[in-house]
């Protein structure tokens, strides 16, 4: 038996090359988020210096309550929290709901339901753009943040529920049938028995959609107008259109708006990888 | 009703469905109606909506509307013209061609590099060495940054006049093109930059699959004497193609549908360049107001994409039932 571990500590060679290489790519992964603090802590005019610096001659940290200042953000914050909030809350709601339904309970037609919405996900969005604009239109929510969050309170989209789906396939069905056996109802079982246990999938959901809805500007962009309506990703690119020259304050706000996405992508890392890997999305 | 109603019958699916599936619940039927209702029919109810309201009326809606003349603005009366908006479309010298072409380079180009490069890191963390956490971490970094602010940086670092990609070139002692603003260049420096962003998600994907891989396969022809590329030709590759097919779709979906990065990096320009098609549906529909033109385009788009979807899903079944022939 020829022991993996000996394998590969005996290719030195191949270990730094595969190193090497790693470290490359995660060095070009990260390089553009090292320009873009590098330049929010810039001095004013120095992100038009040419040569352009590696490393900024003075770190001038105050861009960024300057910036903060410039435009209502905590404003736009607190769109931008409400409408994130609300949509990844009505997201893993309704797709755990969902996905139990199409793993576990035998309905009519449900294979049919299942790949209609599977195939959801297949439509581009631009298809969809001009119905579902003129619907909220008609419905006079244009122009307010309800279309944000409205949608995904409708079971939050066919990826999602694909994913708690699998993930839910793979659960012994024994704990389940023992529950039924002490007269636990259909409910009960869903709330306290499969939610807890498919945890690591809705946790991986539940990053995918707050980084989804925090980071979407197109949504926003088409489906709101004034100022009171926007999000922080909305308000910073119109930020960027007016603060054009003062690109180091433009990406202060970058930066800032950048922070609560590492800081919930650091926090369910190890969701990230088991989530998909235990979904059956692979292997399968 | 019927009596296999009144059961609580779970499934396995793919396990049994035999008499030790069906177990009577204590309540029968009614313990699993909540305010009256069936429960499957409240656990699915949002989903049916939403087929209904994302899928059925919006496609519906734009089928309708692309027969028509409709302009958002209404300064037109609104008139049937039957297929003249696909015939408009179609025409030889119709600008959506050239959309099309810049669709289809970016999506290939793009979605092949993505592919390459994922597989490649996937591959080199799938093994055991000290600080694979955080290598992995910083890989999978350019999957969270908001397109805003990757759209921002990209155009700052492309910037001909104080970027850092043209210092580099210069450094080199070539001289570099306008990245963004020459229509030779301009759409593979999207493609760079959406690269970049995407190939995490490869990696996240394939490196799940790889992790799935049964260790005692690989052990099992290491003992047969096999090398390191039979063995990842012969085993792994077998053993994660259905998810590369899977993945390969997603992003290449993905990419047909593209607008953020380009509408922040480009706008379509120059010219019409990088003008991918659904750049074209939103110029056409938000900048011209010409809805019933822009609906027969994105059924058109939603018909390639289709096909496109098609031809991947039969791949992932011919390969499936490839398994299951070696099987017996």
């Amino acid at each position: 038996m020829v022991d993996r571990e000996e394998k590969y500590i005996g290719s030195i060679s191949g270990k730094i090359a595969a190193y090497i290489l790693l470290g490359f790519g995660a060095l070009v992964s990260l390089m553009p988020l090292y320009w873009l603090v590098m330049t929010s802590l810039r001095p004013a005019g120095a992100e038009f210096t040419y040569p352009p610096e590696w490393i900024p001659s003075s770190f001038h940290p105050e861009n960024y309550p300057v910036a903060w200042r410039r435009a209502p953000f905590w404003l736009f914050t607190f769109n931008s929290v409400l409408v994130t909030f609300l949509a990844t809350l009505g997201t893993l709601l309704t797709a755990s709901m969902a996905a139990y339904a199409f793993a576990r309970v035998p309905f009519y037609g449900r294979n049919v339901w299942f790949g209609l919405t599977l195939s959801t996900m297949m439509l581009p969005w631009a298809v969809t753009l001009i119905p579902r604009f003129l619907l909220f239109k008609y419905m006079q929510l244009f122009d307010s943040l309800w279309p944000l969050f409205l949608p995904f309170w409708f079971g939050g989209g066919g990826f999602y529920i694909f994913l708690i789906r699998q993930f839910i396939m793979t659960l012994p069905v024994e704990m389940e049938e023992a529950a039924v056996v002490d007269g636990a109802s259909r409910v009960r079982i869903f709330f306290m028995i499969t939610m807890p246990l498919t945890k690591p999938a809705i946790a991986a959901v539940g990053v995918f959609s707050f980084i989804h809805h925090w980071n979407d500007f197109i949504s926003p962009l088409i489906y709101t107008n004034r100022e009171e309506t926007r999000t922080l990703a909305l308000g910073l690119r119109y930020f960027g259109d007016e603060q054009f020259t003062e690109f180091r304050l433009i990406m202060a706000v970058a930066t800032l708006m950048l922070v609560p996405v590492l800081v919930v992508f650091f926090a369910a890392n190890k969701y990230f990888v088991s989530g998909v890997a235990l979904s059956g999305l692979a292997g399968r | 009703m019927t009596s296999g109603e009144q059961h609580a019958s779970f499934e396995q699916g793919r396990i049994t469905e035999g008499p030790q599936g069906q177990i009577r619940t204590a309540g029968g039927e009614q313990r699993n109606r909540v305010f009256g209702l069936p429960l499957h029919i409240l656990l699915i109810a949002p989903t049916f909506l939403i087929v209904f309201g994302l899928l059925v009326y919006p496609l519906g809606y734009a089928i309708v509307l692309s027969f028509s003349n409709k302009i958002l603005t209404g300064s037109v009366p609104f008139k049937w013209v039957g297929l003249e908006n696909y015939l408009d479309l179609v025409e030889a010298k119709s600008e959506m061609w050239t959309s099309v072409g810049v669709t289809l380079r970016f999506a290939i180009v793009g979605v092949l590099l993505e592919f390459i490069i994922g597989l490649s890191l996937a591959l080199l963390l799938n093994r055991e060495f000290r600080g694979r956490t955080w290598l992995r971490v910083g890989l999978l970094v350019p999957l969270m940054v908001p397109p805003l602010a990757s759209g921002l940086i990209w155009r700052i670092m492309y910037d001909d006049s104080f970027g850092i990609f043209p210092h580099l070139v210069r450094t080199v002692g070539a001289n570099p093109p306008i990245f963004l603003g020459d229509p030779d260049w301009a759409l593979y420096a999207v493609v760079a930059t959406e690269v970049w962003r995407s190939s995490p998600f490869m990696v996240l994907v394939l490196l799940a699959a790889l992790q799935a891989q049964p260790v005692e396969t690989i052990e099992a022809a290491e003992v047969d004497g096999a090398s390191g590329w039979q063995v990842f030709r012969l085993i792994t590759l077998p053993f994660i193609t259905p998810v590369i097919i899977v993945a390969l779709l997603f992003r290449t979906v993905d990419a047909l549908r593209t607008f953020d990065l380009i509408f922040l990096l480009t706008a379509g320009g120059p010219g019409t360049t990088t003008e991918v098609i659904s750049m074209f549906i939103y110029r056409w529909g938000f900048r011209h107001f010409k809805l019933g033109f822009t609906s027969a385009a994105s059924i058109l788009l939603m018909i390639a994409t289709l096909i496109i979807c098609i031809f991947y899903l039969r791949m992932l079944v011919v390969r499936q039932a490839e398994v299951q022939l070696t099987q017996e």
